[in-house]
């Protein structure tokens, strides 16, 4: 005791170098880069940091900090919310970083069971950076989209930088058909961005509110062939499909409507247009690169016909600013996507987003004015189904402090699917929950 | 009228007029009964006596004849004015037997017939089912003598061809007007099969009011009968041959007691494994609901703390209707399948009308399985099973048989599909619809395809039975737009 009352007396007297021990009090992005690991496959974590004269606690992600700060010498030592060592780290303040190095317990893989156990501590060189400050109030972007990207990974450059709150008007891209822009990426499904959430960590949860989608020029263009995962083969077989069909729509977005030329069984056809984004996405988990056809835990080519203005997306964040992209706008679908195509077009899009820090589920999540959703993207439709189901009952049953036999019993009640991509790379279904019966739960 | 043309038959014959009298007496609809090796087949036939001189259709067929003395003697054209049989027999009572040959599909159905990924059932047959001319159509040929058992499949090879030995038998004909029957199930059975006995025969425009107990078999006063998802009925609906379609209107479903239960477990086809290793059951979440229709809601009978003002949406549901299933086929209560069964369909409810493929004369209707409300893929294994009050109304649709049951509620128009597997549920609800919509719609496939992509949606139905189902459907006020 006494010993550390010395101590504390000789720093406070022993000049400049206590002032750099107070700033490091606050909030800092934590980086956490293995021997193999790239600025992809690095870890990333929100650190906060208390000072008190030379002591420092906190925390680096879900782990406890503690330790001292002599002089620009720093050292800490972690542990995990069992209280077990999760790691050391020393290292050097140099102006506004401070770097060093140490080993971690390495963080769990993305998709882990949590039951799995916990790996040995591995060497690690780390950094600290402050994040961006935001500005005193949102602001609203007008962003021309100047490139498109098709290839969904953290590689891709982001083209603008904002903070959660901030609006964003701009608009999407029908399959690269609008003229005057280069198109960037291999492959269709071309997506507008990245956008780079500030604040926005691996572990977080970026929410993307839908605040305007509505298409913006008269033409959405369709296919008129069954997909094989959408009809049996003997159908496919027998079908005699009109190679010249004419599948361009003429939408109308004050009636809200759509019209097809007519043909000779279809002469007035006309359905409700109902714009959605078929992809919106994160940057995918570590060096993973997919095309813009593909979907996944990220998000991408989801293709849910319930993507639209009003709703609400929850996405987990895989590398810091999340990277958010979306296009390939419909200006409607029936479900599956069965021709492979809804009906092509582009869009004005207006969205805000926000971060839910610490909190992510394994996919993408969803809420409309009377659904709570959540996505299940896999390789075949049974196990999306079981993916949607599980997320959406751990998702409830953290929101709602409900066990597992009243979730049960919930979902044997007013659970719904829907089967939203029937044709792409990866078959995505969803699972969802009435708001209405939610509201007579009591937390 | 057909007892009065007995009565003077009768009292001619006895005179000596026999060959006028006979001739006229066989004019109407009929309904011919071919042997096969297998499944008998059923062909409706329409007369016309001039004289000794007998036209008319059997199946698609143009009847070209004789009947004199008794005997019959006639030759069959097709559409095309091509030989198509040659039949002679005799008459004795109400009874024409016989034998000859038939060539191609001379409008017999029945046979076997594959059901799985097909979809909608076989060219030939269908064809020659939806050519038949609705005259016939309209009256309700089927005698309810008319032997049974054999049935048999409808979507295969059609009618066989050679020599055949027939039985022509009188259409039965409905009563004046439609009647309303109470019916107080004492049977129920919990096996879906041919062999069980109707407990009443119905005609088209009937309508009945009955009541199911609940899949544990206990009633609305709480008498315990068979469970295992048993069924009420069989109903012998007359007229109804194999190769129609049975239309079923349920005109009410609603819960006639207080009471439900459902289980509070997850199964195991719902969600992960990793979820149902690690999934912790609170033994006190009970499964016990009270039903307040007056409210339209159901509320646990002993909430749990975050319960406590928990309610859900009453919307009564028949989750097994069934027609018995193909051939000799049995399958438990539990099972579903192109005749239906426990299909588990929350839109199963007052006011759908459902469109059953037809495998045996009669049809054999039969439902139970109520729930008060059920969420989709009744992923805890049951709903809130409860007993129901049902008033329902059939019709037949000779011929437009398709693979599997279809349905229509006020805004969709509804395929089934039932397999072993969610993806192969996907294709043969999904190309049932189409191949249903194309038809009534006449539509090309490039416009049923477009048609779909636009507006098409499902519904995951039933994840936790001894099948799968998927329903695909359309919004009928897109389809009121098309035309």
């Amino acid at each position: 005791m006494r010993s550390i009352k010395t101590f504390a007396l000789v720093a406070a007297m022993t000049v400049t170098r206590v002032c750099a021990a107070a700033d490091l009090s606050g909030d800092w992005v934590g980086q956490l880069t293995g021997p193999f690991d790239s600025q992809y496959t690095a870890q990333y974590n929100h650190v906060t940091f208390k000072t008190t004269g030379v002591k420092v606690s906190g925390t680096w992600g879900a782990y406890v900090l503690a330790g001292t700060l002599a002089g620009s010498k720093l050292d800490l030592s972690l542990t995990d919310s069992s209280g077990k060592p999760a790691g050391s780290l020393t290292g050097t303040v140099t102006g506004a970083t401070v770097s060093g190095t140490g080993s971690v317990v390495p963080a769990r893989r993305v998709g882990a069971s949590g039951m799995a156990a916990a790996q040995p501590p591995s060497a690690v060189t780390w950094s600290l950076s402050r994040p961006a400050t935001p500005p005193s109030a949102p602001k609203t972007y007008d962003y021309e989209p100047k490139s498109y990207y098709g290839i969904y990974t953290a590689a891709e450059p982001a083209v603008l930088h904002i903070f959660p709150g901030d609006t964003v008007n701009t608009r999407t891209m029908d399959q690269a058909r609008d003229a005057g822009v280069p198109r960037h990426g291999n492959g269709g499904d071309v997506n507008v961005g990245p956008f780079y959430v500030e604040g926005a960590l691996p572990g977080d949860t970026l929410v993307v509110h839908l605040i305007k989608v509505r298409p913006n020029k008269p033409v959405g263009r369709q296919g008129s062939r069954f997909n094989q995962y959408s009809v049996t083969q003997a159908y496919q077989l027998n079908a005699q499909y009109d190679p010249g069909f004419n599948g361009s729509w003429n939408q109308d977005p004050d009636k809200g409507i759509a019209t097809l030329p007519p043909s000779p069984g279809l002469p007035h056809l006309t359905i409700p247009l109902k714009p959605m984004l078929g992809c919106i996405s994160v940057a995918p988990a570590g060096e993973d690169a997919f095309r813009g056809t593909d979907l996944g835990p990220f998000g991408g080519n989801l293709d849910y016909n319930d993507n639209a203005q009003g709703t609400t997306l929850y996405f987990p964040v895989f590398h810091p600013g999340a990277l958010l992209g979306m296009g390939d706008a419909h200006g409607a679908m029936g479900d599956g996507e069965v021709v492979g195509t809804g009906l092509e077009t582009s869009v004005d899009v207006t969205f805000t987003v926000d971060v839910i820090k610490g909190y992510s589920t394994p996919q993408v999540r969803a809420e409309t004015k009377d659904y709570l959703i959540s996505f299940g993207v896999s390789g075949s439709v049974p196990e999306s189904i079981q993916l949607a189901t599980t997320q959406l009952a751990d998702w409830v049953k953290h929101d709602y402090n409900l066990n597992d036999s009243e979730v049960a019993l919930l979902f044997g009640d007013v659970l719904k699917y829907d089967i939203t991509e029937l044709v792409d790379p990866h078959f995505d279904v969803v699972a969802k929950v009435p708001k209405s019966v939610m509201a007579t739960l009591n937390k | 009228m057909a007892k009065q043309w007995m009565k003077i038959a009768v009292l001619t014959g006895t005179v000596g007029l026999t060959r006028l009298c006979f001739a006229a007496d066989v004019s109407g609809n009929w309904v011919a009964t071919i042997a096969a090796q297998s499944d008998p087949q059923y062909t409706r036939v329409s007369l016309k006596a001039d004289g000794d001189t007998l036209s008319g259709m059997w199946g698609t067929s143009n009847i070209n004849g004789s009947l004199s003395d008794g005997k019959l003697d006639i030759k069959l054209t097709d559409a095309q004015g091509k030989p198509a049989g040659a039949l002679t027999g005799t008459l004795s009572g109400d009874t024409i037997t016989g034998s000859g040959t038939i060539l191609g599909g001379g409008g017999g159905r029945g046979g076997r017939g594959g059901f799985g990924g097909g979809g909608m059932g076989g060219g030939t047959a269908a064809s020659s089912a939806a050519g038949a001319p609705s005259g016939m159509g309209a009256a309700p040929p089927a005698p309810g003598s008319m032997a049974r058992g054999g049935g048999g499949g409808f979507g295969g090879r059609g009618a066989p061809s050679g020599p055949v030995n027939f039985t022509l038998a009188r259409a039965i004909a409905p009563p004046a007007t439609p009647r309303s029957l109470n019916f107080e199930p004492t049977n129920f059975f919990a096996t879906y099969s041919a062999a069980n006995k109707p407990a009443l025969s119905i005609f088209p425009g009937d309508v009945v009011h009955t009541s199911t107990a609940d899949a544990g078999g206990v009633d609305a006063k709480g008498v315990r009968h068979r469970g295992g998802d048993s069924n009420i009925g069989p109903f012998f609906v007359e007229g109804a041959l194999p190769g129609d379609t049975l239309v079923v209107h349920l005109l009410k479903v609603r819960t006639n007691r207080s009471t439900a239960h459902q289980a509070t477990r997850i199964n195991a086809h719902a969600v992960t494994a990793a979820y149902l290793v690690s999934a912790q059951y609170d033994p006190t979440v009970d499964g016990d609901w009270t039903l307040l229709p007056d409210r339209g809601i159901a509320v646990p009978t002993h909430p749990s703390e975050h319960m406590k003002n928990y309610s859900v949406p009453l919307k009564p549901m028949l989750g097994c209707i069934s027609v018995a299933p193909a051939g000799d086929e049995q399958f438990r209560g539990g099972d579903l399948g192109p005749f239906g069964g426990n299909m588990d369909y929350n839109d199963n409810v007052e006011g759908t009308t459902l469109y059953f493929p037809v495998f045996h004369a009669g049809a054999l209707l039969g439902m139970g399985d109520g729930h008060a409300a059920m969420g989709d893929g009744e992923v805890t294994g049951s709903a809130l099973e409860t007993s129901m009050d049902v008033d329902f109304s059939v019709e037949v649709i000779p011929g437009d048989s398709s693979g599997q049951v279809r349905a229509e509620t006020k805004d969709y128009l509804i395929a089934f599909g039932v397999t072993g597997s969610v993806p192969d549920s996907i294709q043969v609800a999904t190309s049932q619809l189409a191949t249903w919509i194309k038809q009534k719609y006449k539509l090309s496939d490039s416009e049923v395809a477009i048609l779909f992509a636009s507006t098409l949606k499902y519904d995951i139905t039933e994840l936790v039975d001894s099948k799968y189902n998927v329903v695909a459907k359309v919004p009928k006020s897109v389809l009121a737009t098309m035309k």
